[in-house]
């Protein structure tokens, strides 16, 4: 039995369908993404987990019970939201203070003491008398985590937590929450639109779209074996061309360009070429006017002698083509 | 019984009850005070005395004696003319204060808001010592005329010039400084740019200050009570019938036709709002204003002009009220603040105070939670449907109009909480619901500032609501209730019009006690009295400045100390 059931939920807006006869489970300890692009429902999906929304049908199972129609004050998690919500009015301490004074068993010493221990996990040791307004956005991405753990939840959410980070920052975080995680063995479900980001967290990832789950796997198996030709483009790129009834599917670095004499799969003509340092990127068209386009070393790129007008060759290794039906369009 | 309690609770809690309880609570008290008095006036209307159903035969009555009728087109006549010299004038000052580089803006805006402290009832009381029988000008040799139509379209101008100018303001403040420099690139006229690019920015602004200048005077009891004269108007017939005359089927006749500007003035305002939403946009730059001689010198001159009206006005309060017998005998004194008892006395004053701090708590309180209601809880969409429209329609009724639907209402034997009429309870109720619409733009405009995920991430702690307002929200919101309290201090000190019907003989307040003053002959004790109105205003209103400086010099500071 999974730590966290969810079965069939379906929920609308007016008329809308945010969420159509969603199921997943989640395993106890690991990390899981809910990926898809924006309006897909996965942030829903995330405020029914945590009792924020209720479900026009279907049930939330956590830990064997039935919680489906449980308040979220009574669900035990931790939750980041991607403004953070730290209140502003509070100091770090007190943000993370505020939640453990709810606990009436704990004494005055264990809640500073606790405090103090997820202050030194998310390193933030030297600025809890700070206001959230004279923190940097990683130091309050960090505040609202210490604040989420600080409860010891029995799991926790993150709604989109990177996404108002400049890059550089949103990298170091990646590694930082996922090492916390790890090392508390928390459950987490976390939402999110950047796929790199799922990747490289997650477990498993849940891939939405339209209201409805397109696939649930591990990153590798959903990247190798794209259950969809929607997941297949979202996750990573994809090339897609027509052969026989069928659609053809193959990503950009599994084709091998080769000599014009060699045996090859493919023939294409280049439409442009865009040098981006140590790779090419070559834009080229099929004779059914498919397009594809393919990344080389820029060496061999040179070596093959390529231009615009020119004809490529290329080779299409059979394990690496993933065949979809021609009636599930892209 | 442990295991019933315990389904009880898991009960409540699954669906929110607590909340909805305190949802429904807060929409029944609100709904009963704003609705039933409204079907009381309305089925007196359709009475006739003996209580037997009379169709539109008290109408009918109504409009077929010219004496009576004759008012509806009095009321429309003054509320026209000074709409139009308020609308015009406010918003030249407004532009003034907001498109030049005028020196002593700060200045001149708290001039204009001079009116806003006092009660209507004084700015005609003030009128009459500069241009009554022997006012001060019409002894220079220029009788205006003053009582009847004349006194109260100048006194109604006074009035609604404030309202409509801190409309103008907020509006005029406002501007995208693109649209002002592309046009100056491309040659277009100054002239051309005000008539293509300002205008049409605050068109909305304008039809609605029109509507709330009209309603405002067309309501007014006050200047018509004073400088009326035999001028009837729709507020003074009220009176007189309900007062006078304790003909109380003609009184609802009177006050339903009351309410037809402010209906309309509200449905206005409702479709002016729907398309007024998006005049702001993030990328606007400040309008940078140029330097112009000319322009300065001009406004410079009118706001000028505009402002002595009023400080000459209140000089003419002073004069009033610090000198033995005007014209007569012009000693200093203090003896006009010793006030009569037979008009109130200093009591009423106290009263006034009373009131208006217990107006200003509970209706800051009342206000603020309905507001938090409506806005921050995340079920029972429908529920806050209808309070966000109940918390809109007290702008649509005149103070009279509550005044008398609350006496039928209340001063019912069958009607259980008969026992608060005669009360201060009464009164404090009238002034919640007769100034509620502002205050709750003010705090649903505050609250929708804060994080909506706040609750959210509260509730994931299993912090309970309660605590969640008090020690977050509240504290956030402290600006904005400050202002709320600010303003329902004030008014309830100025307000005449629903109050009028509602105090009893042992709980006059001071707006009450001018007017009887006034009635009695003692002129120089009105404005004695005006003054110390004038007085605690301008008080409350620099502790508000005051307190909000400190709120955010503390904010500052906290941030700063840490650093």
């Amino acid at each position: 039995m999974s730590f966290l059931e969810i079965k069939n939920i379906t929920k609308r807006f007016d008329k809308q369908t945010a969420l159509s006869n969603v199921s997943a489970n989640i395993e106890k300890g690991e990390l899981v993404c809910i990926l898809g692009p924006s309006g897909c429902g996965k942030t829903t999906l995330l405020r029914i987990i945590a009792g924020l929304e209720n479900a026009n049908s279907g049930k939330i199972i956590i830990d064997g019970k039935d919680c489906t129609s449980l308040p979220a004050s009574e669900r035990n998690f931790g939750i980041v939201f991607q403004s953070y919500a730290l209140f502003p009015n509070m100091t770090v301490l007190q943000n993370i203070l505020f939640g453990l004074q709810q606990k009436k068993s704990l004494s005055k010493a264990d809640m500073l003491d606790k405090a103090t221990e997820v202050l030194r996990l998310v390193d933030l040791t030297e600025h809890t008398n700070k206001y959230p307004r004279q923190l940097s956005g990683g130091q309050q991405q960090r505040t609202a985590l210490a604040r989420a753990i600080a409860l010891s939840p029995s799991y926790l959410l993150l709604d989109e937590p990177l996404s108002a980070l400049d890059a550089k920052v949103r990298a170091r975080l990646r590694g930082e929450i996922r090492a916390i995680q790890r090392s508390l063995g928390i459950t987490t479900i976390m939402v999110t639109h950047d796929q790199e980001e799922a990747l490289t967290m997650s477990d498993r990832i849940i891939v939405m779209n339209n209201a409805v789950v397109e696939q649930v796997g591990t990153p590798r198996s959903i990247y190798d074996n794209p259950a969809t030709p929607f997941v297949a483009n979202f996750i990573g790129s994809m090339n897609f061309y027509k052969s026989g009834g069928e659609i053809c599917a193959i990503r950009p670095e599994k084709l091998i360009p080769v000599e014009r004499h060699e045996a090859y799969d493919i023939a294409a003509a280049v439409k442009a070429l865009e040098f981006k340092g140590a790779l090419t990127r070559i834009y080229a068209v099929l004779p059914e006017m498919d397009e594809i386009y393919v990344d080389i070393i820029s060496d061999r790129a040179d070596a093959l002698g390529l231009h615009e007008g020119a004809l490529l060759f290329l080779k299409a290794p059979a394990e690496y083509q993933i065949k979809y039906s021609a009636k599930a369009a892209v | 019984m442990v295991f019933m309690k315990n389904i009880l609770n898991r009960l409540s809690r699954r669906f929110s009850l607590p909340q909805l309880f305190v949802l429904l609570a807060f929409l029944l008290v609100f709904g009963a005070i704003l609705i039933c008095p409204l079907i009381s006036l309305f089925s007196k209307a359709f009475l006739d005395k003996y209580g037997n159903y009379a169709g539109l035969a008290n109408y009918q009555k109504y409009f077929n004696n010219p004496n009576l009728s004759i008012s509806i087109w009095n009321t429309i006549d003054i509320s026209l003319v000074s709409t139009v010299f308020s609308v015009v004038l406010a918003f030249l000052f407004a532009y003034a204060l907001t498109r030049s580089n005028l020196k002593g803006k700060t200045l001149f805006k708290y001039i204009a808001m001079i009116p806003i402290f006092i009660p209507t009832i004084i700015h005609a009381v003030g009128l009459v010592y500069l241009f009554g029988k022997q006012g001060v000008i019409t002894r220079m040799g220029w009788d205006i005329g003053l009582y009847g139509r004349t006194g109260i379209i100048i006194s109604e101008v006074i009035f609604t010039f404030p309202q409509a100018f801190l409309m103008f303001f907020v509006a005029l403040e406002y501007a995208d400084g693109r649209l002002y420099d592309a046009a100056e690139a491309m040659g277009i006229s100054p002239v051309k740019r005000f008539f293509r690019i300002t205008l049409p920015d605050v068109k909305y602004t304008v039809i609605n200050a029109f509507f709330v200048c009209f309603t405002l005077a067309f309501a007014d009891f006050g200047a018509p009570k004073v400088l009326g004269g035999n001028y009837n108007v729709l507020a003074t017939d009220i009176y007189k019938q309900i007062a006078g005359q304790f003909n109380m089927n003609m009184g609802a006749v009177v006050g339903s036709l009351l309410l037809i500007p402010a209906v309309i003035s509200f449905i206005v305002d409702r479709i002016v709002r729907s398309k007024n939403s998006s005049t702001l946009n993030a990328k606007a730059t400040k309008l940078v204003i140029k330097k112009s001689f000319k322009r300065d010198s001009l406004f410079f001159v009118f706001c000028t002009v505009i402002s002595l009206c009023f400080l000459v006005l209140v000089a003419a309060l002073f004069m009033g009220a610090l000198t033995e017998y005007y014209p007569y005998k012009m000693d200093f004194t203090w003896k006009n603040f010793e006030f009569n008892n037979s008009t109130g006395g200093i009591g009423s004053f106290y009263h006034s105070l009373e009131m208006s701090v217990a107006t200003a708590v509970f209706g800051t309180a009342f206000v603020f939670i309905y507001a938090y209601l409506c806005e921050k809880i995340r079920k029972f969409g429908a529920l806050r449907k209808i309070g966000k429209l109940f918390s809109v329609l007290p702008m649509a009724l005149p103070g009279m109009v509550i005044g008398i639907s609350f006496i039928f209402f209340f001063n019912n034997k069958h009607n259980p909480l008969n026992f608060i009429y005669g009360t201060i309870i009464i009164l404090v109720l009238s002034n919640i619901l007769h100034y509620f619409s502002v205050p709750f733009i003010t705090a649903t405009g505050a609250l929708k500032k804060l994080d909506a995920e706040f609750e959210s991430v509260a509730e994931s702690m299993n912090i309970p609501r309660w605590k969640t307002l008090l020690r977050v929200t509240v504290p956030l919101s402290l600006p904005a209730i400050l202002e709320i309290f600010m303003y329902y201090f004030v008014n309830a000190m100025v307000t005449v019009s629903a109050v009028v019907f509602l105090y009893s003989a042992n709980f006059r307040i001071a707006s009450i006690a001018i007017s009887h003053m006034e009635e009695a002959g003692n002129i120089s004790q009105a404005a004695a009295m005006g003054l110390l109105i004038l007085l605690i205003n301008v008080i409350v209103r620099i502790l508000y400045e005051i307190a909000v400086k400190i709120i955010q010099f503390k904010r500052k500071k906290k941030e700063e100390r840490t650093i």
